[in-house]
């Protein structure tokens, strides 16, 4: 008479399978967020043409639905730089878009980490905790996530302004606001009570615009829960048996 | 087969613990019981049990078969008309099952009768495939039974051999409902063998499981579901608020809409009807008015009882065994009695186990009445000749 091996059963047990394609494994979010003043200047940084060009569509069209607008040049151009500002059809300022920033992140497993480790300390360009060694690491994980099926992409418009040095700096809008920015002569922050970052936290800018499997669903989705199991439930604990040993099963 | 008395492993409990059987006493009653095991000749096994199971299997097969293209048959067996595409769909299209299990009135003698069909959300897996399996090899590594002694027990291969067949790309989740240690065991011990072939499995407890404004079920970090195990009769999820979003979904369950055919105890007199006299079969029918006394020799069962709730029995000898229980609310059949046999003080009962489409393996349940439940004992079984 037939029998399976022990060896399948016993808690002990590794999976049969290789460990590098073995589950559950632990992954790891590898994430690049890069500013660009132009699609070309996205293409040029390897990203793929598809991505910058969404990333730039959907940064202009955030730039039009959230960028800050005044009633006059000067509040507008006190708030980014000198003659940054251009009048919209309606008689307003607002700024112009400065370029798109774009993130990146994907998951990688274990072993795809300890690969790309041993690829960085076999290639002989670091040592092992060398300052070179967590950039390159990252690059050719990153290579691996934008082949890969499970990556998602994130893009928000970006603004020159003049950082507390008088240098010109860019960044999105959110930065500026946690760096305490107020944009508080903006129309947005005078429709909300004297305060655009409440505007602009509930614009939900760098959202989720592309998703490349539809592995993830985008950020805006709604999600309910509870669905399943109702029935089961309401027919629980019949007997007077605990739930802990009760099988919904049978 | 007989019952041989024999001393428990003094480990027993420390093993038990060790290889995550939980629920190894359940309210303080054993659950496992290995004071006894149940000792069969290699053709009682593969004549009496085996062979039925599997023509059984291609009997339920061809049932559902029959089944999907008549509407008329799906509204018999309960099956709500907005679910009768689904079903019917998961059947043509051949969506792929992974388990049942037969519940069989034997007693070592003369054919195994069909009590019913557990083919859509059966537990007990984990203690037949791999508890009672590690139990004979350690009794066979200490002497206390021959080293020729076997068991019907191909489930863990067979299980893997079964995973093998899904792709191995996306996760592969697995889900219970929250807080039920058996049927949580039950999805574990499936994560593991599928782990053997390289699936990445995830669990996720069946209230969780989001549904989102795309149609999509995802899990709890809205990540979409493509694969989906439930140990969640399909005559719930029916019933369920997301019933109606499987249609439109892309998850593929396991197991499919079309086994809500087969664990159905409606299809019992299907069965009866288009093999009359089969020798693995009880003379079973529709019961037109379930509320007159159930006649001398028959058993009363709902189509969607479990772990014998609801089960009224009629004995030759005009006994009454009852097991009340919340399954009232849809048809019931009438079975033929067949009595399971009586071993010392317990009654046994058989569970022959199909993985993919083959006969995989046996558990053995032991009740004080003749109505198998929950809390049932479950004991080792040896084929040995």
């Amino acid at each position: 008479m037939r029998r399976s091996s022990v060896k399948l059963v016993l808690a002990s047990s590794l999976p049969l399978a290789l460990t590098a394609c073995s589950a559950p494994e632990e992954t790891y979010t590898v994430s690049k967020r890069s500013n660009y003043t132009t699609v070309q200047a996205c293409v040029d940084d390897k990203m793929p043409v598809d991505v910058c060009s969404d990333a730039y569509m959907q940064a202009l069209a955030d730039h039009r639905r959230i960028a800050p607008t005044y009633g006059d040049k000067a509040a507008c151009e006190a708030d980014f730089v000198p003659d940054y500002c251009q009048v919209t059809s309606d008689n307003r300022y607002m700024p112009r878009l400065g370029g798109f920033e774009l993130a990146v992140s994907g998951e990688v497993s274990q072993s795809q980490v300890d690969a790309a480790r041993a690829q960085v300390e076999n290639s002989g360009q670091a040592s092992s905790g060398g300052s070179n060694f967590n950039g390159l690491l990252t690059g050719l994980l990153l290579g691996q996530v934008l082949s890969g099926g499970n990556r998602q992409y994130y893009s928000q418009p970006v603004y020159q302004y003049r950082d507390s040095s008088g240098g010109y700096r860019s960044t999105t809008l959110g930065q500026q606001i946690d760096q305490g920015k107020r944009f508080e002569r903006s129309d947005q922050a005078q429709q909300s009570g004297g305060s655009y970052s409440s505007y602009y936290s509930g614009s939900s800018s760098g959202r989720s615009y592309k998703s490349s499997t539809s592995t993830r669903s985008s950020v805006s989705s709604s999600i309910s829960r509870g669905g399943f199991g109702s029935q089961a439930t309401a027919r629980s604990g019949w007997g007077g048996k605990s739930s802990g040993g009760f099988s919904f099963g049978g | 087969m007989r019952k041989v008395h024999c001393d428990e492993r003094p480990d027993w409990c420390a093993t038990a613990e060790r290889e995550g059987f939980a629920f190894h006493t359940i309210d303080g009653e054993r659950y496992w019981d290995e004071r006894g095991y149940y000792q069969f000749s290699e053709a009682q096994v593969s004549r009496d049990l085996e062979a039925p199971t599997q023509e059984l299997h291609a009997m339920c097969l061809d049932a559902v078969a029959r089944i999907v293209d008549s509407e008329a048959l799906m509204t018999r067996l309960a099956i709500p008309p907005a679910f009768f595409d689904l079903v019917r769909r998961s059947w043509k299209e051949g969506h792929p099952h992974l388990y049942g299990r037969f519940d069989f009135s034997y007693d070592g003698t003369g054919p195994a009768k069909l009590i019913e069909a557990n083919y859509d959300t059966p537990t007990s897996l984990y203690e037949a495939a791999a508890f009672q399996l590690i139990w004979l090899e350690q009794q066979i590594e200490r002497g206390v039974l021959p080293a020729h002694a076997s068991q019907f027990n191909t489930l863990a291969e067979d299980l893997v051999r079964a995973f093998a067949a899904f792709e191995r790309e996306s996760p592969f989740y697995f889900s219970a409902i929250g807080g039920s240690i058996e049927d949580r065991g039950t999805t574990d011990f499936l994560r593991k063998m599928a782990g053997h072939v390289g699936i990445s499995t995830r669990h996720i407890d069946l209230e969780d499981i989001g549904l989102n404004d795309e149609g999509r079920f995802v899990d709890l970090e809205g990540r979409p579901i493509p694969r989906l195990f439930k140990l969640h009769a399909w005559e719930h999820i029916f019933h369920e608020d997301f019933g109606q979003a499987i249609a439109g979904c892309d998850t593929q369950f396991v197991e499919p809409a079309w086994k809500s055919l087969i664990s159905n105890k409606g299809i019992l007199p299907l069965l009866w009807e288009w093999h009359e006299g089969h020798p693995n079969l009880l003379p079973a029918f529709l019961d037109e008015d379930p509320r007159r006394p159930v006649p001398k020799g028959w058993v009363r069962k709902p189509y969607f009882s479990r772990e014998g709730a609801n089960v009224d029995i009629r004995t030759t000898d005009d006994q009454r065994v009852f097991e009340d229980g919340p399954y009232d609310d849809a048809p019931y059949i009438l079975q033929g009695f067949a009595p399971l046999p009586k071993f010392g003080d317990s009654y046994t009962l058989i569970g022959s186990w199909v993985v993919g489409d083959l006969a995989s393996g046996i558990g053995i349940r032991e009740d004080d009445t003749l109505i198998t439940k929950d809390s049932s004992r479950f004991l080792p079984h040896v084929v040995v000749d």
